[in-house]
């Protein structure tokens, strides 16, 4: 019965899109658009505390244990805190109070905006490590994969172009090598992955639509 | 007992590879490579899209806008900060209109907001006038497909609470027919979903500012006329600015640390290889005399 | 030998520590000047208290900056202790950002008649559905949130045949039309062979070939052409892996530009911003 429902449900909200693509305006389904729109997008909102329950709970139940490193779930607690009280405050308090300004300000653009761009960036750090470590040509298709990733480092770099720019044909000169290697080898190949991608897509979503779908997800006890 | 070169030369410290990163990222710094860049076609492509609609602008009565779509967040400012400014900066200098929007990334509007302040400041442009903040509008597909047949269903008030049929320069747009060039912003997703919904309906030109690492997943689109124009990663948003007169922007500046970095990265690999190939010989020529004295 | 690594092990850790120390005495001390520089000397139009906050809030970015650089050298607790904040501020930000730009607008604003909206009680009836979100954390009754699931997955589904239709065969652009590409080119009336068109046959060759490396519905070795084809395929998507690499460099490398120019820049201000 539970499943049934489920497939039922999984039917019509595909129906929905399947048949104003089909028939948008016979179906009269494009004047219920922007209703449609508001009603899933609340819907689909309401979820918002899930992450901070399921937060709490995890680092709740650090600090009152007082597992080995609860300090860092305080830390956590108190950051999500703050960083909702600053930004409902901004919000609602208009004209916005200095003290709110600086605060907001402090948390979003001098907190978590380096914080979070800093991590980003130690991949640089690896990047250059795995090239040392990991990239061996133990294979032609692992040559063809460095010459081509030489030449379009190479092709991208001031220093690079002006290595070849002294070459009178245009069509030699590394950025354009680049560019050529870009538009027509590396398109097609994007190309091809895309057009795989989008059937199996295609594919995947009929069977998730029609609930042919089988997996650990689908065939669970209800 | 000593390790040969070519074994030696594969095991280097990962923590010196990084100090060698770091130093050769802040050199450039303060000993400047001023090499000018090429500029690419597509990112050729996007000027000319823009300069066209200032052109039409300057004797039109109703304007096209731009619709810059800021789907980046700071883990990608890095490159999607140039970009945005390089645009905003091209915009508030040809009298485009501009609209900052979000779909996914609530920051993007509010990191672009600072771009977009700092830059009208310097030219004296006007919030209202010359750019609106739609802000971050949370909108999944049935209140996108809304917002493409109709904005102001799912808009109705910019960042600053204000009302959006009162905001100046919203007397341009009366709909999303209204936008000629969509900018999007990215450092992963939702391009496609402007290609797929938005264009087949409106024919609505579409461009992109992506980082480098998305950039070649773009070329399918630039090839079929889908997309009009990009900016690829730091090199893109470099540019744009040389297009635009904007050398002190970040673009420019960063391209010298990405020479000895690129550099350094190319080295590594001959490096690592070099090891390699000399360390699989060894091994061959061992395999080779242990087999002959077996016999 | 033990005791020798022992030492070694030892003298590491002191010579860790010292520079741990002077590193962060000197961030400190570095912090604590330039604030104090900041509050005896404000810019134009700023009081000396807002200067010093100024000051102080670039000096705790440049602090977070380095703290996440050390895990470079080694993971260690100032980096974790980092880490968890940033996870705190995130989740913040997001719970904040979609009550204020989602929730509220779009429901609450019509429920209650805010402003300038009519209220429009039936509003009420959309926490019943959203309410059953949170049925996820009830192990017994956890089918009900599949109820939501399953249907956003629906809707989902239904809407990816439009989008990949309309990005496969939009008449003019569509994906599938563009890649039948002009092998020859009219001049004057009498076919001609150009540059383009020989990129146009390297472009169909290459996309044939990795779409005949997805090729699974038949085997490949009783076909004639498909070994051949599925094996060039595998050579063109090196060259596809091999662009991503080198555009995946700069997208790094300006990752790790961008924060160094705040380091130099806003904090050590030795470099005109």
């Amino acid at each position: 019965m539970r499943k049934k429902l489920l497939m039922i449900l999984t039917f019509i909200g595909g129906l929905y899109y399947f048949v104003y693509w089909v028939m948008p305006v016979e179906s009269r389904l494009e004047d219920t658009l922007a209703y449609f729109g508001k009603v899933t997008l609340v819907i689909g909102g309401f979820a918002f505390l899930l992450g901070v329950i399921n937060m709490v709970r995890l680092h709740g139940g650090k600090i009152v244990l007082k597992r080995p490193g609860y300090h860092n779930s305080v830390a956590l607690i108190v950051a999500m805190i703050a960083m909702t009280l600053a930004e409902l405050l901004r919000f609602y308090i208009k004209p916005t109070p200095d003290w709110v300004s600086k605060a907001y300000d402090l948390l979003f653009f001098h907190m978590r905006t380096p914080i979070d761009s800093t991590i980003f960036s130690l991949l640089a750090f690896y990047m250059a490590s795995a090239a040392y470590r990991a990239f061996r040509i133990k294979s032609l298709e692992a040559g063809i994969m460095m010459a081509v990733a030489v030449i379009v480092m190479l092709g991208q770099i001031t220093v690079g172009i002006s290595l070849t720019k002294w070459i009178p044909s245009e069509m030699l000169q590394l950025q354009n090598i680049r560019e050529w290697f870009m538009k027509y080898w590396n398109a097609a190949a994007q190309r091809g992955i895309l057009f795989g991608a989008m059937v199996g897509a295609l594919a995947l979503s009929m069977r998730i639509w029609l609930s042919l779908e089988r997996g650990s997800f689908f065939d669970r006890q209800l | 007992m000593k390790k040969p070169w070519y074994e030696w030369i594969q095991s280097i410290d990962r923590r010196i590879i990084y100090l060698v990163v770091f130093v050769l990222v802040s050199l450039p710094f303060f000993i400047p490579i001023p090499l000018p860049m090429d500029v690419s076609e597509q990112v050729q492509k996007l000027y000319n899209k823009v300069e066209e609609i200032a052109e039409y602008n300057k004797t039109a009565k109703k304007k096209k806008v731009v619709l810059f779509s800021m789907e980046w967040d700071p883990a990608v400012q890095a490159e999607c900060w140039p970009q945005t400014e390089a645009m905003a900066e091209h915009c508030l200098t040809r009298g485009v209109p501009f609209i900052l929007f979000s779909r996914w990334r609530p920051e993007g509007p509010t990191l672009a907001q600072q771009i977009a302040e700092k830059r009208a400041k310097e030219h004296g442009k006007k919030y209202g006038e010359d750019w609106v903040n739609f802000g971050y509008k949370r909108m999944d597909l049935p209140a996108f497909l809304a917002f493409i047949k109709d904005i102001y269903s799912q808009v109705t008030k910019d960042t600053e609470g204000t009302p959006i049929r009162t905001v100046p320069m919203m007397k341009h747009v009366e709909s999303i027919r209204d936008v000629d060039l969509i900018f999007h912003v990215t450092g992963s997703v939702g391009v496609e979903q402007w290609i797929q919904y938005l264009q087949p309906e409106t024919g609505v030109d579409v461009s992109i500012g992506c980082t480098a690492i998305i950039g070649p997943e773009m070329y399918p689109y630039l090839d079929s006329g889908q997309m009009v124009g990009m900016m690829e990663g730091l090199s893109g948003a470099a540019q744009y600015e040389r297009l635009v007169g904007h050398l002190e922007g970040r673009g420019t500046r960063g391209m010298g640390s990405q020479n000895l970095a690129h550099f350094w990265i190319i080295a590594m690999m001959i490096l690592g290889n070099v090891g390699y190939v000399f360390q699989r010989r060894r091994e061959r020529l061992d395999k080779q005399r242990v087999e002959m004295s077996g016999e | 030998m033990a005791t020798e690594l022992e030492a070694k092990d030892a003298l590491r850790r002191k010579v860790e520590t010292v520079v741990v120390v002077v590193i962060s005495a000197g961030a400190l001390l570095y912090m604590l000047v330039d604030m104090f520089r900041a509050l005896a000397n404000p810019p134009e139009g700023m009081s000396g208290g807002s200067a010093l906050y100024e000051r102080f809030i670039v000096s705790v970015a440049a602090i977070c900056t380095i703290v996440i650089y050390s895990f470079l050298y080694r993971e260690n607790l100032f980096y974790r202790f980092l880490q968890h904040i940033l996870v705190g501020l995130s989740i913040g930000y997001g719970t904040a950002v979609i009550w204020t730009q989602l929730l509220k607008p779009n429901w609450w604003d019509r429920l209650v008649g805010a402003e300038s909206l009519p209220p429009n009680p039936w509003w009420i009836l959309a926490v019943f559905p959203g309410i059953l979100w949170y049925f996820q954390l009830s192990r017994k009754k956890v089918w009900l949130s599949r109820i939501l699931i399953m249907f956003f997955m629906g809707t989902g589904s239904g809407a990816a045949f439009m989008g990949v239709f309309n990005l496969l065969l939009t008449p003019e652009k569509g994906q599938i039309q563009q890649s039948f590409k002009p092998f020859l080119t009219r001049v004057g009336g009498a076919p001609w062979f150009t540059w383009t068109n020989f990129n146009n046959i390297i472009f169909v060759v290459v996309l044939l070939c990795v779409l005949s490396y997805f090729f699974f519905s038949f085997r490949h070795e009783k076909n004639p052409i498909l070994p051949v084809s599925s094996k060039l395929g595998r050579y063109f998507l090196m060259i596809c892996f091999g662009t991503i690499f080198g555009t995946t460099v700069q997208g790094r490398m300006t990752l790790l530009i961008d924060r160094l120019t705040f380091l130099y820049t806003e904090w050590l201000k030795i470099l005109a911003s």
